[in-house]
C-alpha cells in the first residue's frame, strides 16, 4: 500500500523548529511521507494541504491561538473530510478550542508513540478505539 | 482535470484538487497510472521542462525559490515538482524542500507537489515522468523538476527534461572530479551555489576548463549564486530562458513517450506473469494454441 502523506506546517511567525522536526522524523520512522512546510499563513497551509493531496494535516501552534483556529477553519472549509492534529506550547483552554473542532491535541510531554498512534488512527491504518 | 490558470483569477481549489489527486493515483502505480499517463499524452501541449540537480544540500531549493519570480515573468504559471529520498528501511520520507520556497508568489501560479523517491534510483521517483506529462496535459507552460540530491550517476532527470541545471559548490572538487565522467557531461548549465563560501574562484576554473573539453560546440556557462541573496540569480535565469526557448520542440516530449510506452509494454508483460503464476496459466507450455487464445482472452478479460 502507498505510504501515507502528511503536512507538518507551523502556524505563526515562530522560531520554535525543534517539536515539529521531532514530530516530523517520527512519524517519517513509522513509514510516513511528511511534507514540511515551515511557517506559512493560512491560504498557503490550505493551498500545501491540497496541492500535496495529504492524508492528515499537523500544526504546530506557537503564540497565537486565533491564527491557528482560523487555519484550521480554513483546512476545514476547503477539505472537508480532512483530519488534523496538533501540538506545541499551546495553554489549556486553547486546547479544549481545537479539539470543539475535533482536533486530537498534543501539548508539551507527549510521548512520540502516542502521537505515531494518532496518526495512524486518522489516517485509516489502525482502527479507531 | 483542470487547467493551469491565469493570474488574476483566486486560487480553484476544486481544479487544483483533481491535479493533486491525479498526481496521487499516478503515484500508486499500476493500470490506473498508466491509463492517466496515456490520456495525458493524448492531450496536445508542449511545456518547457527544466531540471534541477545536483548533490544533497547543494541549495536546489533555495535556487528553485529565487528563480520562481524571474521565471514567473516569462511564463503565466509554474508547476514545481520536487523529490526527496525515501527511507529503505520504513519507506517514509522527509519532504523538505517547501521549506526553502518563498511563498509569497504562490496563487493560482504556482503549483507546487513534493514526491518521495519511493525506493527508485536514478534521483527522481518512477512516477516523475509520468507527472511531468499529467502537468503538461494540465497546461502548465513550464515545469521544474528538482531531483534528490544525486552523487555522480543518477542523472536520469536528462531523459525527462529539455534542459537541465546542475547545482555546484564552492569545494566541491579538485581537478579530477571536475574530469570524471557523469555530471559534468550532462548539464546544459552550472551554478556555482554558495558563492559566499570560499574557494569560488578555483571551482570555477576548475569546472570550466572541463566543460570546454564536450564535444559541443557552446560549452555550458557557469554562473556563481548566492541563492539566499539572489547575486547571480539573474544572470543565471537570462540564460536558462534562453536555452529553454532555443530547446528543440517537443523533444523531451518525444523521449518522454518512448519511456511511457516501455513502462506500459514491461507493466503488460509483468501483469501477464502474474496472471499465469495465479492458476490461469498452469503448464501453460503443454496448452494447445486454441487453450493458449481462451487464456489470453482471460487475461484481457481481467485487466479491462
Ligand atoms: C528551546 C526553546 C526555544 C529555542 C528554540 C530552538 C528551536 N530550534 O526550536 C529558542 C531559544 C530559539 C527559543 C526562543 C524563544 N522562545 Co522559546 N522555548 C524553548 C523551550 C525551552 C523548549 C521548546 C522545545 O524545543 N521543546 C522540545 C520539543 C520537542 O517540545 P515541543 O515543541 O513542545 O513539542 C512537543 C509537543 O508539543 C508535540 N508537538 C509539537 N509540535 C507538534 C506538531 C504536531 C502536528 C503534533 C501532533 C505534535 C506536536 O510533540 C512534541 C513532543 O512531545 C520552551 C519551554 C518549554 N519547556 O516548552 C520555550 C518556549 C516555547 N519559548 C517561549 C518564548 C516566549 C520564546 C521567545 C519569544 C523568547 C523567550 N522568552 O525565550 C523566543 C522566540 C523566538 C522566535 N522567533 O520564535 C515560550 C512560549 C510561550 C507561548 N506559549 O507562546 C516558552 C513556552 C517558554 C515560556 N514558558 O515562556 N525558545
Ligand atoms: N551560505 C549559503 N547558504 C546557502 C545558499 N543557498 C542555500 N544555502 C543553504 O544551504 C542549505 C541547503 O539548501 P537547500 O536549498 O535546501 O539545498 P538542496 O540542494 O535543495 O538540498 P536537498 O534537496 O536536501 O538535496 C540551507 O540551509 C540553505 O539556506 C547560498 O548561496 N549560500
Ligand atoms: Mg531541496
Amino acid at each position: 500500500m502507498r505510504p501515507k502523506r502528511i503536512l507538518m506546517a507551523k502556524t505563526g511567525l515562530d522560531g520554535h523548529w525543534r517539536g515539529p522536526t521531532i514530530v516530523a522524523r517520527a512519524l517519517r520512522d513509522a513509514g510516513f511521507e511528511v511534507i514540511m512546510i515551515g511557517m506559512a499563513t493560512t491560504n498557503e497551509i490550505v493551498a500545501a494541504a491540497v496541492d500535496e493531496d495529504v492524508d492528515l494535516v499537523g500544526l504546530n501552534i506557537g503564540g497565537h491561538i486565533d491564527v491557528a483556529l482560523r487555519a484550521v477553519d480554513a483546512v476545514q472549509s476547503t477539505c472537508p473530510d480532512m483530519p488534523l492534529f496538533a501540538g506545541g506550547t499551546i495553554p489549556p483552554h486553547a486546547c479544549k478550542q481545537l479539539e470543539a473542532k475535533g482536533l486530537e491535541v498534543f501539548p508539551p510531554g507527549s510521548a512520540l508513540t502516542d502521537i505515531v498512534a494518532s496518526a495512524n488512527r486518522l489516517t485509516g491504518l489502525s482502527s479507531q478505539q | 482535470m483542470s487547467n493551469a490558470a491565469d493570474a488574476a483569477a483566486p486560487v480553484d481549489f476544486e481544479q487544483r484538487k483533481a491535479l493533486a489527486r491525479a498526481i496521487t493515483s499516478i503515484e500508486s502505480g499500476g493500470n490506473q497510472a498508466l491509463t492517466l499517463e496515456e490520456a495525458a499524452l493524448a492531450t496536445p501541449a508542449n511545456a518547457h521542462v527544466l531540471g534541477i540537480t545536483g548533490p544533497p544540500g547543494a541549495g536546489k531549493s533555495s535556487l528553485v525559490s529565487a528563480l520562481l519570480p524571474l521565471a514567473l515573468q516569462r511564463y503565466s504559471s509554474v508547476a514545481v515538482l520536487a523529490v526527496d529520498p525515501s527511507s529503505a528501511v520504513t519507506g517514509g520520507a522527509l519532504l523538505g524542500d517547501r521549506v526553502r520556497i518563498d511563498y509569497r508568489h504562490f496563487g493560482n501560479r504556482v503549483f507546487f507537489r513534493s514526491m518521495a523517491s519511493r525506493g527508485h534510483q536514478g534521483g527522481i521517483a518512477a512516477a516523475t515522468r509520468a507527472t511531468i506529462n499529467l502537468l503538461d496535459a494540465d497546461q502548465w507552460p513550464l515545469i521544474i523538476i528538482e531531483t534528490l540530491g544525486i552523487g555522480q550517476v543518477e542523472l536520469d532527470i536528462v531523459d525527462l527534461a529539455d534542459r537541465v541545471l546542475v547545482v555546484l559548490n564552492p569545494g566541491w572538487g579538485d581537478g579530477f572530479q571536475a574530469n570524471k565522467a557523469g555530471l559534468t557531461e550532462q548539464g546544459d548549465a552550472f551554478a556555482l551555489n554558495k558563492a559566499d563560501r570560499p574557494g569560488l574562484e578555483q571551482a570555477k576554473i576548475l569546472l570550466e576548463q572541463s566543460l570546454q573539453c564536450l564535444p559541443v560546440e557552446r560549452p555550458p556557462s557557469v554562473f556563481p549564486t548566492i541563492a539566499t541573496d539572489g547575486d547571480g540569480v539573474t544572470e543565471l535565469w537570462h540564460d536558462l530562458a534562453q536555452l529553454l526557448a532555443d530547446s528543440p520542440t517537443e523533444s523531451s516530449k518525444k523521449r518522454r513517450i518512448l519511456a511511457a510506452r516501455e513502462a506500459a509494454r514491461a507493466q503488460l508483460l509483468s501483469d501477464f506473469e502474474t496472471f499465469l503464476n495465479c492458476g490461469g496459466g498452469e503448464a501453460t507450455q503443454e496448452k494447445s494454441p486454441g487453450t493458449a487464445t481462451d487464456l489470453l482472452a482471460q487475461f484481457y478479460q481481467q485487466r479491462s
